[in-house]
């Protein structure tokens, strides 16, 4: 199933991302259903804020993919320059509140509910491949 | 996203509902600012309704705990779904936010 993504109309395309599995009869439960609720949100996030499409026409998708039946499969699409998130650091989560920063959280929190997280850049497209 | 205030036992409750994402939450954070403002005593925010944390969300919450240190205020959450408790405690901020299952333990312990 390809879901195209609006980076002008976050909370659109986020609701049609999450309401497709539900209309799917997505064969997942409720806590997997928040993890890629979460992980789009964050991801599509990140795209519409940081995301440099240098003159191009943003052209983003999300799709799902079942490869096993407790496996889903997303793959976040976009054209703009290349990059990889996997890239970012990981924020510092000190225990002290002062020092805390929260920069590249939702990146960081992903990596942590994806069984694995893949980047490729082909063809003028990033493809994040993330495996729930 | 609605939010409500009112104060109990002489803490100041901030109750957030639906969601805390990118979208909703700089909202709550104003609310939430704007209360910090007054510089209640104790201030504990009500995630009972809340059905959704992003790290938009976390950060209104870090932002709040910054806030009421610094103005030497008590702060702390409680009330937390399920899934929200997994996003909260998986970032860690359990280590520094406290953190209550109900508002009677947040009163209580506070």
């Amino acid at each position: 199933m390809i879901i195209p993504i609006d980076l002008e109309n976050i909370e659109a395309s986020l609701t049609v991302a999450n309401e497709a599995l539900t209309t799917w009869n997505a064969p997942i439960d409720e806590q997997t259903k928040y993890k890629v609720a979460f992980i789009c949100e964050e991801i599509i996030t990140n795209l519409a804020r940081h995301a440099n499409f240098e003159e191009r026409k943003p052209d983003v998708s999300l799709t799902y993919v079942f490869a096993a039946p407790d496996t889903l499969q997303l793959y976040f699409k976009d054209n703009s320059k290349h990059f990889n998130l996997l890239d970012f650091p990981d924020p510092d989560l000190s225990s002290n509140l002062d020092d805390t920063e929260t920069g590249g959280l939702g990146i960081f929190l992903t990596k942590k509910y994806a069984k694995t997280l893949q980047s490729n850049y082909e063809n003028g497209y990033n493809t994040l491949k993330v495996v729930l | 996203m609605e939010s409500e205030i009112y104060e109990e036992n002489g803490h100041l409750i901030v109750a957030a509902s639906g969601k805390l994402d990118t979208i909703h939450a700089p909202d709550f954070l104003k609310v939430l600012q704007a209360q910090l403002e007054t510089k209640p005593k104790a201030c504990l925010l009500d995630l009972t309704k809340v059905s959704f944390l992003a790290s938009s969300g976390l950060q209104v919450l870090l932002s709040g705990a910054k806030i009421a240190k610094k103005e030497e205020m008590y702060f702390a959450v409680f009330g937390m779904q399920e899934m929200v408790e997994d996003v909260f405690t998986m970032s860690g901020f359990d280590r520094f936010i406290e953190h209550f299952a109900t508002k009677e333990d947040a009163l209580s312990r506070s």
